[in-house]
C-alpha cells in the first residue's frame, strides 16, 4: 500500500494516480479515463474509487481544489507525483527483470 | 394508509453480508429501505424487485455524499438511504454489478471502518461505566444479598437497584450485539481478504433492540432525576397529614428547626422509583449542649410508598412487620377498620439507658391501603392506634 516504506500499488491505484498527472480531475473523470486507458481491462468500482481517493487524501498525494455541485475536483501533489513515479520505476524493474529471464 | 413499514433489523449493525443479504430479501417483498432509528429499519413500499444491495462503509462526515452517489450512479446502482450512521445504501438490478473490484482497497476501508468502530467501542463502554456509576448505590454488592433476601421490597423499591439491574442487563445485551457484530466486521474483511463469500448472523440485531427496550425506562428515569421532575414536594397544610399537633394538642410547642419541623410534605416518584410521601415534625428541643435533644421530645415520622401492584404493597407491610425499631415491642393485628385493608401496632415501651438518660415511649403504626403502605414511628406519651380514622382519611386523600 502506499505510505511510509510502501509496497506495491494495486492496479486501479496506480491508474487512479496516473489519471491525475496531467490535469485536475473529478471522480467520473477518472472511471472514464482509467476505462479508456486500459481498454476496460482495469475496472474501478465506485466503492473503490470513493475508497481511494478519501485515502489518497489522507496521505497527501491528491488534494481537493473544487466543489461544485455533486463535482469534487482533486490535483495531484507533489508527494503523489513522487508515490507514482516510484512505482513506475518498480514496474520498470519488474519488466526488465522479467525480459532478462525471457532471453 | 401509510405507506412505511417498520421491521427490527434481525442482523447485527456491522453484519455486513447479513444486512446485504436482508435488505435485498426486504426488497424482492416489496420493502424498500428508507432508513434506520435505533434497531429499527424503515421501508417504503413498492413494487417488489430483484436488486444487489451493497452496504459502503462511511468514511467521514455522516452527510449524505454528493459525489459517492455521482459514482455509484453512473455505475448503475441508486443511493437508498444511510444505514445507522455507519453505511450509506446503494441498490442496483444489475446482479453482476460490483461496488468493489480491488480487494486490496475493499480490506483497507474495511480495516479503517473497524478501528472506527472500535473507538466507539470504547466510547460505548465507557458510557456503561458511567450510567452504572449513577446508580451504583443501588449495586446488589453494595445492598447485601441477606438483606435483598429478607428484605426484597425494601431494597427493590430503593429508587437504585431496579435501575442499577436493568442497566446491567441493558448494557450488556447492547455490548454484546456491538462487539459481536465487531468481531463479525474482522471475520467479513479475513473473508474477503481470502476470497471468500462470508455469510451474515441472523439473531444479533434482536439482542441490540432487547437491550434498548429494558435500558429504556432506565434513561427514562435518569432524565427525570436529572431534570428534577422526580421530586414534588406540597404544602402541610392543606394536606390532610396526621401532625404532632394533632396527636399531642393544640397547646404543643413544636420545634422551631425547619429541619425537625417539616411544614411541607416530601413527595415524589420516577418511572422506577415507586411514589413516596415523608414528613416528620418535632417538639421544641434546646440545641444547647446538656440541654434535652431531639430524642428526648415527642417527635413523629411518616414515611409512606405507593406501590404498583397490592400485592407488593402487602409483602412490604409483612417486611416491615418484621422490624423491631428502638425497642419497639411485637405487632399486634388490629384488623380491617376505618376502610384500610391492613392495621399493624407495636407499641414501644420508655426506658432508660445505662448512663441514666431517659428515652422517650410512643409506638409504631404499619397500614396498608389497597397497594398504599404507611409506616409511621412516633415517641411521645400518645398511642397512635387511637387516630386510625385521621390516618385512614389521610392515606384515602394521597
Amino acid at each position: 500500500m502506499v505510505g511510509k516504506g510502501r509496497g506495491a500499488l494495486t492496479e486501479p491505484m496506480f491508474y487512479v494516480l496516473m489519471s491525475f498527472l496531467h490535469q485536475d480531475i473529478c471522480g467520473i473523470e477518472i472511471t472514464e479515463f482509467v476505462e479508456k486507458k486500459t481498454g476496460g481491462r482495469v475496472r474501478l468500482g465506485p466503492g473503490t474509487l470513493y475508497t481511494l481517493l478519501a485515502k489518497f487524501q489522507d496521505e497527501h498525494l491528491i488534494e481537493e481544489t473544487q466543489t461544485e455541485g455533486r463535482k469534487r475536483t482533486y490535483r495531484l501533489t507533489d508527494k503523489g507525483r513522487e508515490a507514482f513515479h516510484e512505482e513506475l520505476m518498480r514496474l520498470r524493474a519488474c519488466v526488465q527483470d522479467g525480459e532478462e529471464e525471457l532471453r | 394508509m401509510s405507506n412505511r413499514v417498520i421491521r427490527i433489523t434481525p442482523f447485527g449493525g456491522l453484519d455486513i453480508p447479513g444486512l446485504e443479504g436482508w435488505l435485498a430479501a426486504m426488497a424482492a417483498m416489496g420493502l424498500r429501505f428508507l432508513g434506520t432509528t435505533g434497531p429499527l429499519t424503515h421501508f417504503e413500499k413498492a413494487e417488489p424487485e430483484t436488486v444487489q444491495v451493497h452496504l459502503e462503509p462511511i468514511q467521514g462526515k455522516l452527510d449524505e455524499d454528493p459525489e459517492l452517489n455521482a459514482l455509484y450512479q453512473e455505475k448503475g446502482w441508486h443511493y437508498c438511504g444511510m444505514f445507522r450512521g455507519s453505511f450509506f445504501v446503494f441498490a442496483s438490478p444489475d446482479p453482476l454489478a460490483q461496488a468493489h473490484t480491488d480487494p486490496e482497497t475493499l480490506d483497507y476501508a474495511l480495516k479503517k471502518f473497524f478501528r472506527s468502530k472500535l473507538a466507539v467501542g470504547a466510547m460505548l463502554a465507557f458510557l456503561n461505566l458511567l450510567l452504572l456509576g449513577l446508580y451504583r448505590s443501588g449495586a446488589l454488592w453494595k445492598v447485601g444479598l441477606s438483606q435483598l433476601r429478607y428484605f426484597p421490597m425494601e431494597i427493590l423499591s430503593n429508587g437504585t437497584t431496579i435501575p442499577f439491574l436493568l442497566a446491567m442487563l441493558g448494557l450488556l445485551l447492547i455490548d454484546l450485539s456491538y462487539f459481536l457484530g465487531l468481531w463479525q466486521l474482522s471475520h467479513y474483511r479475513r473473508a474477503v481478504h481470502q476470497g471468500n463469500q462470508p455469510r451474515g448472523h441472523r439473531g444479533v440485531g434482536w439482542l441490540l433492540a432487547a437491550g434498548l427496550l429494558v435500558l429504556l425506562p432506565v434513561i427514562v428515569n435518569t432524565v427525570q432525576l436529572f431534570f428534577g421532575l422526580d421530586y414534588r414536594p406540597y404544602d402541610l397544610k392543606g394536606s390532610g397529614f396526621v401532625t404532632l399537633t394533632d396527636l399531642e394538642g393544640d397547646d404543643f410547642r413544636l420545634s422551631g428547626d425547619p429541619l425537625s419541623n417539616m411544614d411541607y410534605i416530601s413527595h415524589g416518584s420516577t418511572l422506577l422509583d415507586p411514589e413516596s410521601w415523608y414528613f416528620q415534625q418535632y417538639g421544641s428541643y434546646s440545641h444547647a449542649e446538656g440541654g434535652p435533644d431531639a430524642n428526648d421530645v415527642p417527635h413523629l415520622k411518616i414515611f409512606i410508598t405507593r406501590y404498583p401492584l397490592e400485592a407488593l404493597a402487602e409483602k412490604r407491610t409483612e417486611e416491615l412487620s418484621r422490624q423491631r425499631v428502638n425497642g419497639s415491642g411485637e405487632y399486634e393485628d388490629l384488623g380491617t377498620v376505618c376502610g384500610l385493608d391492613d392495621i399493624r401496632y407495636a407499641a414501644r415501651e420508655g426506658w432508660t439507658d445505662e448512663s441514666g438518660r431517659v428515652f422517650q415511649p410512643g409506638g409504631i403504626l404499619i397500614l396498608r391501603l389497597k397497594n398504599t403502605v404507611l409506616f409511621a414511628d412516633y415517641y411521645g406519651e400518645q398511642n397512635l392506634s387511637q387516630h386510625l380514622e385521621h390516618f385512614a382519611q389521610m392515606m384515602a386523600g394521597l
